[in-house]
């Protein structure tokens, strides 16, 4: 009794910021991709250049002071390009995460709490969506809205929902049959209430990973999407796009391509090593 | 004849498996009335927490009552709406389990949790509901209840963790109380603390309880009546003193003898009842208990109609009957 005086509460999650905290490799990733997010977000205030602005006379330089990456073929300045590129890719990927986020719990707490033919119901059509080609659909939205607005963000929201529907209908599941959740609705909780709160709460760590990798996923494939000629028409730019637009002179100017690559290499790197970071953070404490 | 708090009739609820179809009460008649527990005793599998589920209406999707009703105050449970359901449930009727190392949310501070369940059921303020969680933590004997209010479940023992379930299920002051095991899970001397706090709030709140266990030592404890069940059937049902006193049906004095006790032999091995509990997927024709029956294992024409039909419950004393056709 007197240990339990002398320590102080300690919630889950803290226990679980605590040990990601002493994660040195996860913190270092963390800030790099900060620093890239950052600096993307606050593009103007890092380069002066227009992305889009044309110079003729100075194209396909090798970086040096006054263009740190280069400039590219139509002598556009490449850092300029990645920054502003940065944000189009990253608000892509962002609205594709929360859209996949919003609908993968939405369905999957649903299937998971309720069960039964509704869970059948929603499985089955999950099944479905989870069969069609994402660059298929993308193509399909594309067509469909009009080419070069991003609006395949959309196709890469529905490709990566169906997984975290699967997974939160799992993980809720398998809390379901707790004792907790039976005490709480013995003592008359309200469903909407346990959902929100017990449920929820309990399936958060599995869920929060696997979110986050689907965001260093939906990089990789919004970059991939911009390569095939998917991408935001110009004047806008986005990674995509500029590794296409390097593409062509992997030859005599390979820094073109590598720079802008290198950028998405570290971005998707860092993600995924900051998510496995807090996936072992919370992972630890089921022991 | 004085209103019964909740009367259970006829009773039968079976679950739909892979195996079959498993019958895992029948024909169960049980009531409870204002301010009394009833003790309901039986092996695992005789089907009492699948009554206590019942009552509760928290039965699996698998399990379905084919027949029989539930009154609580003469209201019918089983034709109820679930919104009132949710409302009576932890307001007039609470449930405390077998494990309290399992019935707290983990994520969850113990405060949150009374505060939810309070605020499930009155229109309070938080720091009103707060403010009551802490008299009830006090009430069941947790004395750093400012420290026990900000803690995790992890973070208590497991008699505490029970303690703080119980002043959960009390918060609302039931007037039934549903007891599946609560002791269990805990060592002799926590035990026997959770019991007497039990009985005494019951007796000083009004509050009525069933009690599910397979002891007979917390059913002498705790209990006014004892129904003991047997493959899901009703074998004796009565009073604790007739009971104990003038048991009728062999199962329930076999259970009886298998009570070890200060004076017993200890050169002689405790007794014990032969043979295994019936299976519930293919339920015998006759009484349950025949198999296992030294009785029926001794005379042969005993046994002939004790395996071929079920013996009806009859009365031995006013309130007390059992479900036997020997006499004595």
């Amino acid at each position: 009794m007197s240990t339990e005086k002398a320590s102080k509460p300690s919630s889950p999650a803290r226990r679980a910021l605590k040990r990601f905290a002493k994660n040195r490799l996860a913190l270092f990733c963390l800030a790099v991709f900060l620093l890239i997010l950052v600096v993307c977000l606050l593009a103007p205030l890092f380069t002066s250049e227009d992305p889009a602005e044309l110079n003729l006379g100075n194209t396909k330089q090798n970086p040096s002071l006054a263009h740190p990456m280069g400039t590219d073929i139509l002598g556009r300045d490449i850092l300029a390009r990645m920054l502003y590129g940065g944000r189009t890719t990253f608000r892509i990927c962002f609205v594709a995460m929360l859209l996949s986020s919003a609908f993968g719990l939405f369905f999957g707490l649903l299937s998971g709490f309720f069960g039964g033919t509704l869970d059948q119901m929603i499985s089955r059509a999950n099944d479905g969506l989870a069969s069609i080609p994402t660059f298929l659909l993308a193509i399909f939205v594309e067509v469909v809205t009009g080419a070069g607005k991003g609006n395949y963000m959309y196709a890469i929201a529905l490709a990566l929902t169906p997984p975290l529907i699967r997974l939160t209908r799992n993980l809720v599941m398998s809390i379901m049959g707790s004792e907790y959740i039976e005490a709480a609705r013995a003592l008359g909780v309200k469903n909407s209430r346990i959902i929100s709160g017990h449920v929820l709460r309990n399936i958060a760590g599995p869920v929060i990973v696997q979110i986050f990798s689907n965001f260093s996923e939906a990089i990789l494939t919004c970059t991939i999407m911009g390569y095939l000629g998917l991408g935001v028409h110009s004047p806008r730019v986005e990674w995509g796009t500029i590794i296409k637009d390097g593409f062509g002179f992997i030859l005599n100017a390979p820094l073109q391509i590598a720079l802008p690559c290198l950028v998405v290499f570290i971005c998707v790197l860092t993600l995924n090593i900051v998510g496995s970071g807090i996936r072992d953070a919370l992972s630890e404490e089921e022991e | 004849m004085m209103q019964k708090l909740l009367e259970i009739k006829d009773l039968s609820i079976e679950f739909s498996s892979p195996k079959g179809t498993a019958r895992a009460v029948n024909d169960v008649s049980l009531s409870i009335a204002p301010g009394e527990s009833l003790g309901i005793v039986g092996e695992s599998g005789s089907g009492k927490s699948t009554i206590a589920h019942a009552v509760m209406q928290l039965l699996p999707k698998s399990a379905k009552i084919s027949s029989g009703s539930i009154f609580f105050e003469g209201r019918d449970l089983l034709r109820m709406s679930a919104a009132d359901l949710r409302s009576l449930r932890g307001r007039d009727i609470s449930m405390i389990f077998q494990d309290p190392m399992q019935c707290l949310d983990p994520s969850f501070t113990i405060a949150y949790q009374l505060v939810e369940t309070l605020q499930a059921h009155e229109k309070l303020s938080r720091d009103e509901a707060r403010k009551a969680s802490l008299q009830m933590l006090q009430r069941v004997g947790i004395h750093n209840a400012e420290d026990i209010m900000k803690r995790y479940q992890h973070e208590l023992s497991g008699g505490m963790r029970q303690r703080v379930m119980i002043a959960m299920a009390l918060l609302t002051r039931p007037r039934l109380l549903i007891a599946d095991e609560p002791t269990t899970a805990l060592d002799v001397t926590i035990q026997d603390q959770i019991l007497q706090l039990l009985k005494g709030y019951a007796r000083e709140a009004g509050m009525s309880m069933l009690f599910i266990t397979h002891s007979f030592g917390v059913v002498a404890d705790v209990c006014d009546r004892v129904a003991v069940l047997y493959g899901g059937r009703l074998c004796e049902y009565g009073s604790c003193e007739s009971l104990f006193y003038e048991a009728r049906h062999p199962y329930t004095r076999g259970l009886l003898e298998a009570v070890p006790t200060m004076e017993r032999d200890k050169a002689l091995p405790l007794h014990s009842i032969d043979g295994a509990p019936v299976s519930v997927f293919d339920p015998p024709k006759g009484c349950p208990f025949a198999p296992r029956c030294s009785r029926c294992r001794e005379d042969s024409q005993l046994a002939e109609k004790c395996l071929g039909s079920i013996p009806p419950l009859k009365e031995a004393a006013p309130g007390h009957s059992f479900a036997c056709f020997i006499e004595r």
